[in-house]
């Protein structure tokens, strides 16, 4: 087995888990309406973010909310709506990681163990 | 002493599987691999294990079970039925004395024809390998 | 035969090409092409549980007779869950896009039973079970629809009710079991909300039919495929929110409505012919979709035989029957073993299966014997 056979797995593995618990981290924001500022309440999640320090952080997340999910803009649901799509993405994100090591117990060719 | 004896591979595959028919003469040998012929089943589940050691022991030297891809049996289970069988995860199962080195089990789907063929041959060249090691003892 | 090789051969090549492909990425085991039948069962669950959630909160009832800010109504309650009850939005969206994600996933398992030849034979109470179930999936989404209760549901209702009419003897009756009385009252809703859940446990009985004659059916596809299948939902949640339209007052007579292209197509029809010829566009569709596993003949199934003298009650064969054709009966007074293998030669397909799991040559496919077979072996082996 070459070294990229070995490792890649590994490393596509290590890259997709980041993803899925980088948006699993994302859910519990959206849901205090950390992405959605403009909907009355939320701003409970902007203040929790900047006395925690991690406002400047999610701020590429807070943009990229409001670009394309602006016309949830006075949905009172839109924390709740990019809760569950931050959701989908951590969903795609474990999918894709954990196919990418089960993928190898696929067989389309079967040898017989000796033993 | 020149060994004269003429080394045939005998493949049971399943009518839904690769398709063999163009590669093969009326005598069911494949013209890209004449060590091999080509027996066909309904489906790969009514293979017995008797009958890869029947094959073995008539002479053959090594067998090649092909059956669909793992999930799209036609019959449902038959690959899957097969598969378990040959490694002893079913009954019945393959005798302790038959040599595990020399059956391979392939699961591929009807466009897969070259990928058969090559694996076919990669076979036929491992059994030699595996011939010319007892021979050298 | 001939009109086998005409039509679905092809539909079977391109089926296989985009198997193999979908192969190369995902490998065999995480192919959705290989579950095509778990797929729409998987949203069933999701239907089921996202339905259980919004039945907590649901009032079936028409009331508006007066316009209070304390009504309350089916339109109410589906609205007070809507912009109230936290996630209710979600879960009312999940809802909806699972029921049509539902009707797409078995319009595809549809398409590849019927191109890969896998419906015909001894799989034809699997074919027949699978119309029924469909048009019970089709009558539940739209009794869904019917439970908002807003102008859409109101409209719906009426040409429902037209349609039913239309039809001769059994039309009235029909009608007056479908709004449960003479008019639209609070009863109508109730009744409506009935079906919609009653209707949807009887599924759970009409799938024990169209799973009962496979052993093992493939009904869950593996974790990873879930994952995939509820983001999908999630997503198109979050992309196209769900809105009600304006609450439903009997004294209004609205003439237009959104269409959910899924479950409310028939509805569209309707606006397209006369209700008579509607009827017997339905009813003849409905009989043709039946008989398909009967268009195509081929050579009947030649069912395995066992050989009574040879078989030893191991049941080995009854357990790998694909489609449990195999039946093990206590031996006859006098036999050394205490079972004997029988086969329901009505649900055998031919396979083999069970030669292959026989170790004492007790069961044969009587037009190609284990032993024929194992002769041809030795001979080519020479």
């Amino acid at each position: 087995m070459s070294n990229r056979d070995r490792f890649l797995p590994i490393i596509l593995v290590l890259i997709f888990a980041a993803g899925c618990l980088g948006m699993t981290f994302m859910m519990p924001w959206a849901e205090l309406g950390l992405f959605t500022p403009s909907i009355p309440g939320s701003d409970f999640g902007l203040q929790l973010a900047k006395s925690l320090h991690i406002s400047e952080l999610l701020s590429p997340a807070i943009a990229f909310v409001n670009s394309n999910f602006s016309y949830l803009k006075d949905d009172v649901n839109a924390p709740y709506y990019v809760y569950g799509f931050f959701m989908a993405m951590a969903l795609v994100s474990a999918a894709i990681g954990i196919a990418v090591i089960g993928r190898q117990d696929a067989e389309e060719k079967t040898v017989l163990p000796l033993k | 002493m020149v060994e004269t004896k003429k080394k045939t591979v005998i493949t049971l595959i399943c009518e839904r599987a690769v398709d063999l028919d163009r590669e093969m003469d009326e005598k069911g040998v494949l013209k890209d691999a004449p060590d091999v012929r080509v027996i066909k089943f309904p489906c790969s589940g009514m293979i017995q294990p008797l009958m890869v050691e029947a094959a073995l022991k008539a002479g053959a030297e090594g067998v090649i079970v092909c059956g669909c891809q793992i999930g799209d049996c036609y019959y449902r289970e038959g690959n899957k039925m097969i598969r378990e069988r040959l490694l002893g995860e079913r009954p019945p199962g393959l005798k302790k004395t038959v040599d595990r080195r020399r059956v391979v089990a392939l699961w591929l789907s009807r466009l897969q024809t070259k990928r058969f063929i090559s694996e076919a041959k990669e076979f036929v060249g491992h059994l030699q390998t595996l011939n010319s090691i007892t021979e050298g003892k | 035969m001939v009109m086998q090789k005409l039509y679905t051969d092809p539909l079977n090549k391109v089926t296989l090409w985009l198997e193999h492909w979908t192969n190369v990425v995902a490998t065999s085991k995480y192919n959705p092409f290989y579950y095509h039948g778990a797929l729409p069962q998987f949203y069933l669950w999701v239907l089921f549980l996202s339905g259980l959630l919004l039945f907590a909160y649901y009032i079936p009832t028409i009331d508006n007779a007066y316009a209070s800010d304390r009504l309350i109504n089916a339109w109410t309650s589906v609205d007070y869950i809507t912009k109230t009850i936290p996630f209710g939005a979600v879960f009312r969206g999940i809802h909806r896009y699972a029921g049509d994600a539902m009707v797409l996933t078995i319009l595809l398992h549809i398409a590849r039973v019927w191109f890969t030849d896998r419906y015909r034979q001894y799989r034809w109470v699997q074919w027949v079970s699978g119309v029924v179930l469909l048009l019970a999936v089709l009558f539940i989404g739209q009794t869904g629809y019917y439970l908002v209760w807003d102008e859409r549901s109101l409209l719906l209702t009426r040409m429902t009710v037209s349609a039913f009419e239309a039809l001769p003897i059994i039309g009235q009756p029909l009608k007056e079991w479908f709004i449960n009385g003479k008019e639209i009252t609070n009863l109508t809703l109730s009744n409506y909300l009935f079906i919609h859940i009653g209707l949807s446990f009887t599924l759970l009985f009409g799938l024990w039919v169209h799973y009962v004659r496979m052993a093992r059916p493939v009904i869950t596809p593996p974790p990873v495929v879930n994952y995939v299948l509820v983001a999908i939902i999630l997503g198109v949640v979050a992309m196209f929110p769900i809105q009600s339209g304006v609450m439903a007052q009997l004294t209004q007579t609205p003439t237009t409505f959104e269409i959910d292209w899924f479950y409310l197509w028939p509805y569209w029809l309707m606006t397209k012919m006369s209700l008579g010829f509607f009827w017997l566009l339905m009813i003849g569709a409905t009989a043709l979709l039946t008989a398909v596993p009967w268009f195509v003949r081929s050579k009947p199934v030649e069912a395995a035989e066992v050989v009574l003298t040879k078989c030893t009650g191991c049941s080995l064969c009854d357990k790998d029957c694909p489609y449990e054709a195999i039946e093990m009966v206590p031996a006859p007074a006098g036999s050394r073993f205490k079972l004997l293998a029988t086969v329901k030669t009505y649900r055998c397909s031919g396979c083999g299966l069970c030669v292959g799991a026989c170790a004492f040559d007790a069961i044969d496919l009587p037009n190609l014997l284990d032993s024929d077979v194992t002769n041809q072996i030795k001979v080519a082996a020479q």
